[in-house]
């Protein structure tokens, strides 16, 4: 039978992957995918606990879902301009490498 | 389900400044080349407006609207008059730095008036996800604020480090919310402190969940040990957009982070006991890592930024006592923001006028200035000693307030460490007094050729006279902050 | 049946998350989000909320990917297929692995999880549109705002004028 926290632990596997890659990689675009994967994270999350919760309490109208949509936009916003300025900083130094920008890392 | 009691009205200050946004948006395609100053002069003429607007429409009002998601009372009029004047102040030592150093100037000044709105929503917010909201539209604009002088890589590093820690931090703050969630079913600050104080065993998901909201703002903060970011994004950043997060977005941070302590975490007395512990070590980290490297920076915006992350850890220990003598502690640090505001300004937009042409960066370029430019120098040299806490000026009267109150609290030793912390400050603020005032002038860096214009004297004598009169004569603004303090006092 | 698919979905989840993660290949990287954002799509269909799995294939799987990839050919160079890792990534292993385990324990301790019902309630599209234009109208006009200054924002950074037109 599925429950709540089958979803749940799959939501922490997810956040520690993404939470490893941020902290690993070197390269902005990596690091930006590895922050996708730790967002997937916490939308699973909410979807998991508005659905199994509904009508339990104060969970009513689908909250969760409701931030979700939220956070898929600020997301792809985000990534819009964090690529933007990718390009940006990949012509002013006239180069191939995207790493030799090292984003300083813990 | 469109809620009875939603008083539209109130939101009246946020509709005029977004349809003020998109008008300076506009006006910029009409305002020809080599003219954009007036896009900012008209952004200011509307901000002067908007305080008008601001004042008639919601001072003194005490009411929730839309669904209890935003609460209009007189701690977020204050903070919102603060931050429309912070807007004005940034505009005018704006004007020649984005004239001379940046391209696309007209969005600049529609940028930093979106970045007021998400100010305003954030600390009026009484939900977790409208004030994320806000806090990203805040972030969106520094972002790019940050990066805007697009063909210095340096700045374009800054935005790019910017925008991955915020995003980072932003992952971390909504994972915290959705374990709340879990627990609470609802994100708005009274349900979730409601479950907390009711809760006799805290459960552990919610623990955990408050340790990540609190982690994410912290990165945002820049308090020690999520710090990292700080220097290197104040140091690529354009000179006025440096002054904007170290006064504006610093402001506004510590604003959230005051509302969200005393809405979701006083109520529950166990939770916040604990976090008490945390945040004070956490506290004294801040201060003595932020002035103990800012003395041996050689380049004054990095001075600067180490010194500002000091002075979060001050504003830290303030929150640090908030609970049993909460009126008192929200008055002082009210009264600490601006007059940090006041002080701040007085430095950066002197720094701002002696870089927007030449570039200089390191302390010691600022040798000669006194001779040179005698009224940036002042304003320099007041600031810094305000900064530091010299009596005469408002520096002093505010950290007085400020750690007597955390010593009322309860915290001695965080007041003790944090006079400590301003001794400190006083020797790296010296260094660069000295440079200013002592050292010989070198030969290749020469201050004669900076015209001081009248937005930036205006800001310059402003904030100088600030300083001073309120360091000498505060009790104008004590009397208003206090009405703030008497909502909160039981 | 319900647990065969989730298993099975998840799986592939976990297993190309950790392909984002650790290949040395940027863009077998950026494909293996890419079936990740896809079975995370798979895993709303186990949540029965159909909506949100078309948004997170149109949105994530659609535009995010696409953006990813467009900017990875702009900027293609030959150092791609071998990316170095952060010299500290021992630690960054340990500490994920440390908040793996906290987070695990705290949700298997917590009593107000384990004693959810077991049922799913499916989400309507009606029930979702009504809730997101009245209830959180505010945050929701505040959303469209914060893309304004994410569109203005990158056409200001990418463009490519030297001299401010």
């Amino acid at each position: 039978m599925l429950e709540l926290i089958h979803f749940n632990i799959l939501s922490v596997l997810l956040f520690s992957v993404g939470l490893y890659g941020v902290l690993a990689r070197k390269s902005a675009i990596l690091i930006i995918m590895a922050i996708e994967l730790m967002l997937n994270a916490v939308n699973i999350n909410f979807i998991a606990a508005a659905a199994f919760n509904h009508g339990n309490g104060l969970f009513t109208n689908f909250d969760g879902h409701i931030l979700t949509i939220f956070i898929i936009t600020i997301a792809a916003a985000e990534v819009g301009l964090a690529l933007a300025l990718i390009l940006r900083i990949f012509r002013n130094k006239a180069t191939v490498n995207v790493d030799s920008f090292d984003i300083m890392k813990l | 389900m469109i809620p009875e009691s939603s008083n539209l009205l109130l939101l009246m200050p946020e509709f005029v400044l977004a349809g003020l946004a998109l008008v300076v948006f506009a006006s910029d395609l009409i305002i020809p080349e080599g003219k954009k100053e007036w896009v900012g002069r008209l952004a200011v003429m509307g901000l002067i407006g908007l305080l008008c607007v601001t004042i008639f429409s919601v001072m003194g009002v005490n009411e929730y609207v839309y669904n209890d998601f935003l609460l209009v009372d007189h701690y977020s009029f204050v903070f919102k008059i603060i931050f429309i004047t912070v807007g004005i102040l940034t505009i005018l030592i704006s004007e020649e730095f984005v004239k001379e150093n940046l391209t696309s100037q007209g969005e600049y000044y529609g940028l930093l008036l979106l970045a007021i709105l998400g100010m305003n929503m954030l600390i009026q917010s009484q939900e977790f996800l409208t004030a994320y909201i806000s806090l990203e539209l805040l972030s969106f604009c520094l972002y790019v604020l940050v990066g805007y002088s697009k063909f210095n890589p340096k700045s374009n590093e800054a935005a790019i480090k910017y925008i991955i820690f915020g995003t980072f931090s932003s992952a971390i703050f909504l994972y915290g919310l959705s374990m709340v969630y879990s627990i609470v079913g609802s994100t708005q600050y009274s349900d979730i402190s409601g479950t907390l104080a009711a809760s006799n065993a805290m459960d552990p998901v919610a623990i955990l969940g408050i340790a990540l909201i609190m982690i994410g703002i912290g990165f945002k903060i820049g308090i020690v040990p999520f710090h990292a970011w700080i220097p290197d994004v104040y140091e690529g950043a354009p000179t006025p957009v440096t002054a904007y997060l170290a006064i504006g977005a610093k402001i506004a941070a510590f604003a959230f982070l005051a509302r969200v302590v005393i809405g979701v975490m006083l109520p529950a007395e166990e939770l916040w006991e604990n976090w008490q512990m945390i945040l004070a070590i956490s506290a004294v980290a801040t201060m003595l890592v932020g002035n103990g490297i800012a003395i041996v920076q050689t380049k004054v915006k990095r001075m600067l930024a180490y010194s500002s992350i000091g002075h979060s850890g001050v504003l830290l220990s303030a929150v640090v006592v908030m609970g049993s003598t909460n009126g008192i502690v929200i008055e002082s640090l009210g009264y600490y923001l601006i007059g940090y505001a006041v002080t701040s300004f007085a430095v950066f937009s002197a720094i701002t006028a002696v870089t927007y042409r030449n570039g200089v960066e390191l302390i010691k370029d600022f040798a000669g200035l006194s001779d040179q430019k005698p009224l940036l120098a002042a304003s320099i040299a007041i600031g810094l000693f305000s900064l530091a806490g010299l009596p005469l000026f408002v520096g002093f009267t505010i950290k007085f307030y400020l750690f007597s109150s955390i010593a009322i609290g309860g915290y001695l030793w965080l007041a003790g460490i944090a006079v400590f912390a301003s001794l400190i400050s006083l020797y790296y603020y010296l260094i660069m007094i000295k440079s200013m005032y002592v050292d010989t002038a070198s030969s290749e860096v020469i201050h004669n050729n900076i015209i001081v214009k009248w937005p930036m004297k205006t800001v310059i004598l402003v904030s100088i006279i600030a300083t001073i009169v309120l360091g000498i004569y505060p009790e104008p603004l004590v009397n208003q902050i206090n009405e703030i303090s008497n909502l909160f006092t039981p | 049946m319900h647990l065969i698919l989730f298993s099975i979905i998840s799986t592939v989840l976990l297993v190309c998350a950790v392909g984002v993660v650790i290949s040395r290949n940027i863009v077998h990287s950026a494909l293996f989000l890419l079936f990740a954002l896809i079975s995370v799509a798979g895993i709303y269909l186990v949540l029965l909320t159909e909506f949100l799995a078309i948004v997170q294939l149109l949105i994530y799987g659609g535009a995010i990917v696409i953006v990813i990839l467009f900017a990875l050919m702009l900027t293609r160079n030959e150092e791609y297929p071998r990316i170095q890792n952060n010299k500290l990534w021992p630690i960054a292993g340990v500490l994920a692995v440390l908040v793996c385990i906290t987070m695990s324990v705290s949700y298997f301790q917590s009593g107000a999880i384990q004693n959810v019902p077991n049922t799913i309630a499916p989400a309507g599209v009606k029930s979702l549109g009504s809730s997101l234009f009245t209830t959180w109208a505010i945050p929701f006009e505040l959303a469209s705002l914060v893309l304004l200054v994410a569109l203005i924002g990158a056409i200001v950074i990418a463009r490519s004028d030297k001299d401010g037109n």
